[in-house]
């Protein structure tokens, strides 16, 4: 008879880290296909593109699994192959390698993809401690890392833009890039898609060109809700995000003067907004800990993303404003030091500050940018100024240049 | 409200109990125990005097000892001879401890029956008679009953707690279907004891069978209801009974929500310590598990070593097994079986070995969220692990009730609940350290 002794419970709950990891993949796997259908209906070459792009990346955060295995491997009594089979089981690189490829667009060369994954697995990952000590969403700072070191080379064709693909711009720049640096407006202030070559329909379906993955809008909010059901993500992160967002472009679509349902769909299904809220802002490892902390986050990345878009130097804001909200995370989590049942009035009023912050800053921004720096001349006041002309030249009456002042 | 800062407060467990709650409660065969052994040492590592010499003849019910801590006396189960003194492990204390070994004569003489009281008798005189009769709380925490309730003022109510929300066990169950109306005429003292208006008996929802069982006798006592909780865990603590039943909320005890709350199986004692005069000799424990042949109910003598209860219902299932003190989530594991039945054990369960295999926090909060006292277990974790004592008191430790709900969410199977106690206990130390260094400071 033999006791074995261990702490309680003596009963846990089936679900595994491992579970919800695969499961997660097996989620932005549907993504994938769905991506290389769209391509393939382009071209044969686009299609092929699309399969090989994921594939280098996965295969080359293997390698650096392996390297790192290799290197760490210390106790000798243990078979090799088997310490480095659970290594890479339990560090969950498939995702970190998916999420990643999947944010780039087709005409991104191998290279940029082998160092990109090589940045996010080595550096941002390993140098940290691997899985659940990295401080740093991996895929998010890969895609950071490539957009400052290779912009250029990220272009949504392969070769010279081809004819057939709507939504490209002569030149080939995306959908996102066209409408953030468009010629009729202010950065990311209108409602309108023309010029653009693609339909509010399109964006939500996902067929057109842009980052692989990020397109799916729709498809994207669905494997999101799926996630949430499943519990394989928190949801407050997801809807503090999602809700910021879409408060924040109301108030700037009022201040603007611009349609206010079609300003916040546009927000909401531009470049990788979506795909951020689903896939990157969700990553535990690099959320607080706490219930409050995970709705802070999605609040601070929901007000970045709207204030780098309307003023920043770079057509989309998602992977810079989530690379803010992980920075934070340590900070949040020292905050909420205590009870998690207790001082609710204190935490309500944080998380709604920001918000305000969010509204205030992004509202007056749009304001100084559309009413102050470049106002548009009003049709009323166009023939105003005609009349002044005349009046103050000929009849030169007080009392008309007062009505016109 | 929801609070969207604390999400899911309680959790469905898989209750096991069926196999033990459906077979009927076995009596021990006490021609078989050859001896027992009551401990001298009382859980939570008081002394206890032993009022008996070697050599002397005891009958079941004589007063043997008393606790150092509280006026807590102990009584012989079995008749016989005092044998002396052995040394044994005792699970509660947590290691080997001293315990008095009575060796049985087969008699089951009785000694001389407790002073017995009537529903009419003053509330000082029934708290004097619990105290006599030594009745600690039996739903496995063992805190002597009577000082609940001579230190409480302004009861309005007594909870008689029969959720017994832990799975495998069905103790209680089987004690409310046999004895129904010992638990409800222990209730009616419980309540008169605290001068409280009304008792209420608490039992899950889906324990309907019980409520027809316990309504026919309810009639005569009209300060008595019925309330039911749903099947969640821990509806059995406290806490959340006195929160769920009256919507009230306490600091440190329940007196200051005016709420005296006991187990059913106190309530029961109490009744036949009060009314018959029997001191608490015998309590009934639920054997179960699925390395356990026969998952019952078993009434034994108190101090009956475990192995010989285990082998009365057939034995174990596996050679290796995972063994604890009553139910899953908050009982401590054992070593082996030959510790004894105390008072306020109210299981043994012994379960086939499953290992978890933890990988590193993926930091995804769900302690923080499950966590029913409403502290931070990942970050206490995180605390410990750093050595950082002062963060450990700023995360509340002392809160944690050992409910082992954070361990049994966590999807990297990481030991969250140790890690907390552990903490728990760092902390006391340093409490206790910082209290010694200011009354140095004071000489």
């Amino acid at each position: 008879m033999k006791f074995i002794v261990q702490p309680p419970p003596f009963t846990r709950r089936q679900r595994s880290t491992t579970g919800i990891m695969y499961e997660l993949s097996a989620l932005l796997g549907l993504l994938w296909i769905a991506a290389i259908v769209y391509n393939f209906t382009i071209a044969p070459s686009y299609g092929l593109k699309a399969i090989l792009m994921v594939v280098v990346a996965v295969v080359t955060t293997l390698i650096c699994d392996v390297l790192v295995g290799a290197i760490s491997y210390r106790d000798k009594e243990k078979p090799f192959g088997r310490y480095l089979f659970t290594r890479i089981k339990e560090n969950y690189s498939l995702v970190t390698a998916l999420i990643f490829a999947l944010s780039l667009p087709i005409g991104t060369p191998y290279y940029v993809i082998i160092i990109g994954s090589l940045f996010a697995t080595l550096i941002v990952k390993y140098a940290f401690g691997g899985f659940g000590a990295n401080i740093f969403n991996p895929a998010v700072f890969g895609r950071i890392f490539v957009t400052f070191a290779f912009g250029s080379q990220l272009r949504a064709f392969i070769g010279t833009v081809p004819g057939n693909i709507a939504s490209l711009t002569d030149v080939g720049a995306t959908v996102t890039t066209s409408f953030s640096f468009s010629s009729l407006g202010v950065k990311w202030i209108s409602d309108s898609l023309a010029g653009l070559n693609v339909t509010m329909g399109q964006l939500w379906l996902g067929n057109y060109s842009g980052a692989i993955g990020e397109t799916f809008t729709g498809l994207i909010l669905l494997l999101g809700l799926y996630m949430i059901v499943r519990r394989i993500c928190n949801w407050r992160p997801i809807v503090a995000y999602l809700l910021t967002v879409t408060l924040t472009a109301l108030v700037v679509a009022l201040i603007a003067g611009l349609n206010p349902g079609t300003y916040i769909l546009l927000h909401l299904a531009m470049g990788g907004l979506m795909y951020g809220a689903v896939f990157m802002i969700t990553d535990p490892v690099t959320s607080p800990t706490s219930m409050f902390g995970k709705i802070l986050i999605g609040v601070i990345a929901g007000f970045m993303t709207v204030l780098i878009r309307i003023q920043g130097g770079y057509p989309e804001g998602v992977t810079f404003a989530i690379a803010i909200a992980n920075l934070v995370s340590p900070l949040i989590d020292r905050f909420a030091t205590g009870m998690t049942n207790n001082n609710n009035l204190k935490k309500w009023s944080v998380i709604l500050s920001v918000l305000l912050l969010s509204l205030a800053l992004n509202g007056g921004l749009a304001y100084y940018n559309t009413q102050v720096q470049n106002p548009e001349p009003e049709e009323s006041q166009l023939v105003l100024k005609v009349s002044n002309d005349l009046v103050a030249e000929e009849l030169k009456t007080n009392y008309v240049v007062e009505v016109i002042k | 409200m929801i609070n969207v800062f604390k999400s899911i407060t309680q959790i469905r467990l898989d209750d096991h109990k069926s196999q033990a709650s459906e077979a009927d409660v076995l009596t021990i065969d006490e021609n078989k125990i050859a001896s027992i052994f009551i401990p001298a040492v009382s859980p939570n590592g008081a002394g206890i005097d032993i009022f008996v010499k070697e050599g002397e003849q005891v009958s079941v019910g004589t007063l043997i000892g008393r606790r150092r801590d509280f006026y807590v006396p102990i009584f012989s189960s079995v008749s016989g001879v005092v044998k002396g003194r052995v040394s044994r492990h005792n699970p509660l204390v947590g290691r080997a401890t001293e315990h008095l070994e009575i060796a049985n004569d087969f008699k089951k003489t009785r000694a001389e029956p407790l002073k017995t009281i009537s529903f009419d008798s003053d509330p000082k005189d029934i708290i004097a008679a619990i105290k006599e009769a030594g009745i600690v709380g039996l739903g496995g925490a063992g805190f002597p009953t009577y000082f609940k309730y001579e230190n409480s003022t302004n009861i309005d109510t007594v909870i008689i707690n029969g959720v017994e929300c832990e799975p495998y066990l069905s103790t209680d169950y089987k004690l409310l279907q046999y004895h129904a109306l010992d638990v409800i005429k222990g209730s009616e003292l419980l309540r008169l004891a605290a001068q409280a208006n009304t008792a209420i008996i608490v039992l899950k929802k889906n324990k309907t069978a019980l409520v027809e069982v316990l309504k026919k006798h309810l009639e005569d006592f009209p300060h008595m209801v019925i309330r039911l909780v749903q099947d969640i865990y821990p509806m059995g603590w406290e806490r959340a009974l006195v929160k769920r039943i009256l919507n009230r909320t306490y600091n440190d005890f329940p007196k200051e929500a005016h709420v005296i709350v006991n187990n059913v199986a106190t309530a029961m004692a109490t009744a036949q310590a009060l009314l018959k005069g029997e001191p608490l000799t015998h309590r009934t424990i639920t054997i179960s598990g699925n390395a356990i042949t026969q998952a019952v109910n078993i009434r034994a003598p108190i101090g009956t070593p475990i192995s010989q209860i285990v082998e009365e219902v057939g034995g174990y299932t596996t050679d290796e097994v995972i063994a604890f003190t009553g139910g899953p989530m908050t009982s401590r594991p054992v070593s082996d079986d030959s510790y004894v039945l105390q008072a306020s054990m109210n299981g043994y369960t012994a379960v086939k070995p499953v290992s978890y295999h933890s990988v590193p926090c993926l930091r995804c909060g769900a302690c923080n969220a499950a966590c029913p006292a409403g502290i931070q277990p990942i970050e206490i974790k995180l605390a410990l692990d750093s050595n950082n004592t002062d963060r450990l008191m700023k995360l509340n430790v002392n809160r944690c009730v050992e409910c082992g709900i954070c361990s049994y969410v966590c999807p990297s199977f990481i030991e969250v609940a140790d890690a907390v106690i552990r903490a728990k206990i760092r902390v006391r130390l340093q409490n206790a350290k910082s209290e010694i260094a200011k009354k140095g400071a004071v000489k």
